[in-house]
């Protein structure tokens, strides 16, 4: 009785560091994401003499509407929302369509699509930059917002893929099988079954799909320089920072503007994005 | 069994391609037509400023190997990958193991906010830490260590920048190592555990004998995820180059691909082919490197 009662004091100890560490990670992981919401409520003159600092009373809300006010800010917003929104929609689409083909309906010539799905992962991004330049010039596209509409449109999930087929394979047989014994055709069956099976998978590659290209600058910085119209937000706040080099507040406002619809699209479906990361992990 | 299911769906493989139109434009569109033409520009003189390009054989491959920057610059990258690798390996691995112990809804909330960093969009992250870093009298580590008179250029010196860099990294990726590591972990069974610790077995040698040799697939994913975007990795350095007075002596492969091309600030000074030439070769050594790898991890497992 003794020992167990000392061993499970030691193991409760050992417990209730490993929280507190934890809790010490997190709280230095938040750290500079609180400097950047911090700065955001602070004036320039206050910024210079404290940045760190943290003043209640002096709260600037300002900044928020000041930014959003600055020019172009609010166009380059609703280019990157247009983006983002074709590259999401688009690449779940994607995910569902080929997950339910490589996992169900195993027909001739799954192997090759999965297999350069998956190479498609390693490749590095650069190398097709340039060709992909030397299209959209030659289309005439370069300038203008559809060089960024048509990539994000045919964007090539990879992830989503791997994941989602695998996800589907691991299924057990007889619930397709009794499915189409009951005569069920094959778009039921995607529509009723897999679809609703695909959810995690497809949080997962809608989260992945946003962070990139939500917050992309470089693709945007090659094809859409030349034309403000077409500026993504990412370009604008850069832009903004090195024309307005003292303006912290303002700055760090834009930038929780852009971090907030990604955190609150991530909360919202942390519980199936968690799930999606599990089904894709475990195969390795 | 397998055959028997297949027969139940009538017309398997001309579903299996409608499903698949979209994936096979993209496969096509993004990414055959441009490696294609990839390896096609590597032969020729293409530049920006110039319209018409001719056949030059060899010459960007021997320019690479004889002239560039390429292997000096690669060093860089694989120094970088390898020590980020490392550290994120570890800090990951044991950010999962405390959160092993931990139950439902403490684990969900710590790995769900401990992923977090993941998520934020590359501007951000770039733009975040250049403010912290910055050089001047304002810069928030500056301001900390009270190293204003002169500011400090935290990335004004080769090593600390690169350590700097190594640690944003780190903050901005281990969730991933994390996360994989912890799934893999809850596919151990809690029993082994418990009854170890009813042994009296410590928290550490649970560790060391039963978690990490269960966990080695995920080690090597982990591996491998970490060095392929290490050796690729450029965003941050780019950004750091051009908005926040990174040193140029650090300078990894990928800027240097990226600024020989479209990433050139002159336009005269854009050499398409060369770019495309360097990011072949980049891809072949990852490439290689994964391979190596795995090779490396299959073979320990065999043990």
């Amino acid at each position: 009785m003794a020992t167990t009662y000392r061993k499970s004091i030691k193991s409760r100890i050992v417990q209730i560091l490993f929280f507190l560490m934890l809790a010490l990670m997190l709280l230095a992981v938040f750290l500079p994401l609180l400097f950047v919401l911090n700065t955001s409520f602070k004036d320039p003159v206050e910024y210079m003499l404290n940045p760190v600092g943290i003043n209640l009373s002096a709260l600037r809300p300002q900044n928020y509407a000041d930014v959003l006010n600055a020019n172009n800010l609010v166009r380059s917003m609703i280019n990157s929302v247009i983006v983002t929104g074709f590259a999401v929609l688009c690449s779940v689409i994607c995910t569902a369509l080929i997950s339910f083909a490589i996992g169900v309906l195993n027909f001739k010539g799954n192997q090759i699509i999965y297999f350069i799905a998956i190479c498609s992962m390693f490749l590095a991004g650069e190398i097709t930059m340039i060709p992909m330049y030397m299209l959209y010039k030659k289309l005439n596209l370069i300038g203008k917002i559809w060089s960024l509409i048509l990539p994000s449109i045919l964007g090539l999930p990879g992830l989503g893929i791997m994941v989602g087929s695998s996800y589907i394979r691991g299924v057990p047989k007889e619930i397709h099988e009794a499915a189409f014994i009951d005569g069920a055709s094959v778009p039921q069956v995607f529509f009723k079954i897999d679809l609703v099976m695909l959810v995690p998978v497809l949080a997962l590659t809608a989260v992945m799909t946003f962070q990139g290209n939500w917050g992309n600058f470089l693709w945007p910085y090659v094809t859409v320089l030349s034309n403000k119209d077409a500026h993504t937000f990412a370009i604008t706040l850069l832009q903004f920072k090195s024309q307005n080099a003292s303006m912290y507040g303002q700055y760090c406002a834009g930038l929780v503007i852009m971090t907030l619809p990604i955190v609150i699209v991530y909360c919202f479906c942390s519980k199936y994005f968690m799930e999606g990361m599990a089904a894709g992990s475990v195969k390795g | 069994m397998a055959r028997k299911k297949d027969v139940l769906i009538k017309n398997r493989n001309l579903w299996g391609w409608v499903f698949s139109i979209q994936t096979v434009i993209a496969i096509l569109v993004t990414l055959i037509y441009p490696l294609v033409y990839a390896g096609v520009l590597s032969f020729t003189n293409v530049r920006f400023t110039t319209v018409n390009f001719e056949f030059v054989g060899f010459d960007n491959y021997k320019w690479l190997f004889t002239e560039s920057a390429f292997f000096a610059d690669l060093w860089v990258s694989i120094a970088f990958a390898v020590v980020s690798t490392a550290v994120q390996t570890v800090l990951g691995f044991l950010l999962a193991f405390m959160l092993y112990f931990m139950k439902g809804k403490v684990q969900g909330f710590f790995k769900t906010a401990l992923y977090l960093p993941v998520i934020l969009p590359t501007a951000v992250v770039s733009s975040m830490w250049m403010i912290i870093l910055a050089g001047d009298e304002f810069g928030v580590l500056n301001v900390l260590f009270g190293l204003t008179d002169p500011p400090f250029q935290w990335l004004g010196d080769k090593t600390i920048a690169f350590w700097a860099i190594v640690i944003i990294n780190t903050w901005r990726y281990y969730g991933i190592t994390m996360v994989i590591y912890l799934v893999n972990m809850s596919a151990v069974p809690k029993e082994v555990v418990e009854s170890a610790e009813v042994e009296g077995a410590s928290r550490g040698q649970i560790m060391l004998r039963i978690i990490i040799p269960l966990v080695m697939s995920a080690t090597s994913l982990n591996i491998i995820l970490s060095m392929i975007g290490g050796i690729q990795s450029f965003d941050l350095f780019y950004l750091f180059q051009t908005n926040g007075n990174l040193t140029l002596d650090l300078t990894p492969v990928g800027v240097l691909i990226f600024k020989t091309g479209l990433g050139s600030t002159n336009l005269r000074n854009i050499y398409l082919a060369r770019s495309v030439t360097m990011s072949i070769v980049l891809t072949l050594i990852i490439a290689t490197v994964t391979v190596l790898i795995n090779k490396v991890f299959s073979r320990s497992e065999d043990k």
